[in-house]
């Protein structure tokens, strides 16, 4: 039977995009006023009366040198000279040509495109080809520049996408030793310990940082990391005054009241409701998806609707609030786009596999959706029992024990939690393949492994299955389970029991039909 | 009533609007009125000429202290004032490079002064200049193999240049195509000092951590980012305005530009301090670098000319110059090394063409 994915709680851990994108995005801008220097006047007459008095590809190119320095791509003679360029190639380089082409589109493309986040892609992005030649690419960068921070951090990005955390989480403290006080490199660190389950690692480093004392977006991060060590942080005070001061745009200081929320709701709704809203004044995608979160865990708190944004890349907001509204397909085309924005959330996944498993029965995307999630985390049990379950339930039996061998490999010592669902979802694989009896007896093990361990709601879905497993075999049914559908009907709260209770009656009815 | 001294025509007002036709006190007979160098330090203040003596042919750059007349809110005396101290301290550094035979630094000729009677400003400060050719730009192309010898040997007369200017602790400071200048079609040389800083001649500048073309200055030089000591701050500049100059010959875009291109496309680095900008200048300047290989092309010597760019224009100062000289007690923005390789890469090249 499925593992249940259950997100009791979301924190406003950073988001970690590449670096482009998270540039473009915005969130690597400056947070405070800082002293530009007063002698660069952007002028480009002078150059402009050179190239009028000189028409030459040495002219031309120095004018639009100038002009991109000075942003002035918009100058009519900067265009001309941008012209003459592309009008005499054989003169001119790759690079020169670019540059001229550049002038002559600027403001045709405002150059703030994200990568590629088209559903179209999804299935390939699930190929890991692009990951590994990636990988390889930014490897050969940096033999060249291994003191490139950014760099690092990229291809501990790549390595993460592709599950190999310990060559991530190496590339990523080399980041971190060149450069301590970067918000991108700390904040991709957040990401990436909590992802490999070392919060505590992170935190410290982040919590003992400079730059966490004046700078909003990674105050925000330790605020949360210390939410995850169940601890208070010791930048709640100073983070309450930077958001009251106005020394900061909105959107810089987005995630911060959105943090600051997160943590206020356990003592005052009425503080965590005016820093949500201050949150939802110029949101990034994260600061949206925690309030559109917490919208729905706390109904009196906030209202949001994530159309009222124009965000970038705002798809985890969005696929929540399609699955809030009952709008499924929708839900787990957005739950596709958060993946591809960012392919080593977990969350993504679990969150759009689960509807289409649950409320689509839709198997077919719930395997394409765990396989592109299995790339990042290889040994995820939750999601191989999920596949196996699936692939079971639309009879793919090989595809099935593939991943159960895969399954045995990495966990001999689960949780309880993980022991029953997956001992069930043997039963499935043995009733499916024809072996009633051990199918049956896994199922009972299940069952009383969950009773005993005072699971009920456990017991139930496993009891559940169990029978409808009994009817799809065409096994006469005792008065007894009967008698069990019809309690649990009436009393059970758990929506996947009443899926496939209604999926039992079907089956019952059919037969009696036929 | 009095004179309305702008309504007059310029050539009545000053005497350095009318050399033309001139014998002047230092021998030199004015020729031939021409416009300022685009770009040049003294290109607003100055009225400029064709000079000949003794057969030889020179550039004149007669000063105009009027050159303020038409703009309005104006401390008048104040930019009188500056412009005589530009001239003078211009004069001077070209002096003590004149005294040091400077072959790779465009020479000053002469200097004088001359008193004309019949205009309202008599006095005419100039200076005259070896003539060259033009300057680099119009003598590039950026595609053509075989120039590519002659740019390499441009870039080493111009590391030459640097590097003569640094042994008297002189910054050029303004290293930018416009002042690179060509000889006879050959020789390149540096000119327009009026930027320059010195570490014993005060002039306007010299308060300034920077004082060139910022359209063309190093990362540092926009968030006012600054090394402790005077000649690493004035030399790592040089040191990045001269890789910046192989990147205009090959790509066309100057180091600057070239960044500007990549890093704002991403983010607007403006908006941080120089330690928080840094990495992200790091990641443009690597992505730069691969752009400028690519134009390179097969080119036998790509990764050795590379490396010098590489070294010379590290976004931070501190890390700029050749790696060999770091922990040595030389200076290490010392251009010797780049001299050399830059020589050895032209004259590779230059018997390359000759085969």
């Amino acid at each position: 039977m499925a593992f249940f994915f259950e997100e009791k709680n979301r924190l406003v851990i950073p988001n970690w995009r590449s670096f482009s994108n998270t540039s473009k995005i915005g969130e690597l801008n400056g947070t405070q006023k800082i002293e530009i220097n007063k002698n660069f006047k952007p002028e480009i007459e002078d150059i402009v009366d050179g190239w009028v008095e000189h028409k030459t590809i040495g002219m031309a190119a120095d004018l639009i040198g100038v002009a991109i320095v000075c942003n002035k791509q918009n100058d009519g003679n900067v265009k001309e000279a941008a012209k003459f360029i592309i009008a005499n190639k054989e003169l001119c380089n790759k690079e020169l040509i670019d540059a001229a082409k550049s002038i002559i589109e600027k403001g045709k493309d405002d150059g703030t495109k994200l990568d590629a986040t088209e559903l179209e892609s999804f299935q390939e992005r699930s190929n890991l080809y692009f990951v590994y030649q990636r990988i390889s690419n930014l490897k050969s960068s940096l033999r060249t520049n291994p003191k490139n921070p950014i760099l690092w951090v990229e291809i501990a990005r790549y390595y993460s996408i592709i599950g190999q955390n310990e060559q991530a989480e190496r590339a990523i403290l080399n980041a971190y030793y060149l450069s301590p006080d970067n918000r991108f490199v700390l904040r991709a660190m957040a990401r990436f310990f909590a992802h490999i389950d070392k919060v505590p690692f992170v935190h410290d480093i982040i919590r003992k940082s400079l730059v966490t004392r004046y700078d909003p977006w990674v105050m925000a991060t330790e605020i949360s990391l210390a939410s995850m060590r169940d601890r208070y942080s010791r930048f709640m005070k100073s983070g309450l005054n930077m958001v009251k001061s106005s020394d900061f745009h909105p959107f810089n200081i987005a995630e911060l009241n959105s943090s600051l929320g997160t943590v206020e709701i356990q003592s005052s709704l009425k503080k965590s409701r005016k820093l949500f809203n201050d949150s939802l004044i110029s949101p990034n995608d994260n600061a949206l998806a925690q309030a559109e979160w917490i919208s729905h865990r706390e109904r009196n708190l906030i209202s949001v609707n994530p159309d009222n944004f124009k965000i970038q890349n705002d798809f985890e907001a969005k696929a929540r609030d399609a699955s809030e509204h009952g709008r499924w397909e929708d839900a787990v085309n957005y739950s596709k786009q958060w993946f591809l924005d960012m392919p080593f959330s977990r969350g993504a996944i679990l969150f759009g596999s689960e509807i289409a498993s649950n409320n689509l029965n839709n198997h077919d995307e719930a395997i394409s959706l765990y396989r592109a999630g299995l790339t990042s985390h290889p040994n995820d049990h939750s999601m191989l029992n999920n596949i196996i379950y699936s692939s079971c339930l639309i009879n793919r039996l090989e595809e099935a024990e593939h991943f159960m061998n895969r399954y045995r490999e990495q966990y001999s010592d689960n949780s309880l939690h993980h022991k029953i669902c997956f001992t069930a979802t043997k039963g499935l694989y043995h009733f499916r393949k024809g072996y009633q009896d051990i199918g049956r007896d896994l199922y009972q093990q299940a069952i009383e492994m969950a009773s005993e361990a005072g699971q009920k709601d456990l017991a139930s879905i496993a009891l559940v299955n169990y029978i409808r497993e009994e009817i799809i075999a065409g096994n006469h049914l005792d008065e007894d389970f009967k008698q069990k559908i019809i309690e649990l009907k009436e009393n059970t709260s758990i929506n996947t029991v009443k899926r496939i209770i209604g999926d039992i009656e079907n089956l019952i009815a059919e037969k009696t039909n036929n | 009533m009095p004179i309305d001294i702008k309504s007059l025509p310029e050539d009545q007002i000053s005497a350095v609007h009318d050399l033309t036709g001139k014998e002047l006190k230092t021998g030199w007979t004015v020729t031939k009125r021409v416009e300022p160098k685009p770009g040049s330090s003294g290109g607003g203040f100055s009225v400029c000429y064709l000079a000949t003596k003794n057969g030889e042919e020179g550039f004149l750059k007669a000063i105009n202290v009027l050159s303020f007349l038409n703009d309005d809110d104006i401390d008048f005396t104040k930019a009188m004032a500056d412009t005589l101290n530009t001239f003078n301290f211009e004069k001077t550094i070209l002096e003590k490079c004149g005294n040091q035979n400077l072959s790779k630094v465009s020479r000053l000729l002469d200097a004088g002064s001359e008193n004309m009677t019949g205009y309202i400003i008599n006095n005419v400060n100039y200076l005259v200049f070896e003539k060259a050719d033009d300057d680099v730009r119009n003598f590039i192309n950026f595609s053509d193999k075989i120039d590519f010898a002659w740019k390499l040997r441009s870039l080493h007369n111009i590391a030459v240049g640097i590097r003569q200017l640094h042994s008297l602790k002189i910054s050029h400071q303004d290293l930018k195509p416009s002042n690179v200048f060509v000889f006879n079609k050959e020789v390149s040389k540096i000119g327009d000092l009026g930027r320059a800083l010195s570490d014993s001649i005060i002039g306007p500048h010299s308060h300034r951590n920077f004082a060139g073309d910022a359209r063309y200055a190093p990362p540092e030089v926009f968030h006012m980012y600054v090394l402790p000591e005077w000649q690493d701050k004035v030399f790592a500049i040089d040191c990045y305005l001269l890789g910046s100059m192989a990147c205009f010959y090959i790509t066309g875009q100057s180091m600057t530009a070239l960044l500007v291109r990549v890093a704002f496309a991403k983010n607007n680095l403006l908006t941080l301090k120089f330690d928080e900008a840094l990495p992200y200048w790091i990641e443009a300047y690597d992505e730069v670098l691969e752009r400028v290989n690519d134009v390179l092309d097969d080119y036998e010597d790509k990764e050795k000319l590379i490396e010098s760019i590489r070294m010379l224009c590290q976004p931070d100062p501190k890390n700029r110059g050749h790696f060999k000289n770091a922990g040595s007690r030389r200076n290490i923005y010392n251009m010797e090394r780049f001299v050399a390789i830059f020589n050895l890469l032209a004259s590779k090249a230059e018997m390359k063409i000759r085969k």
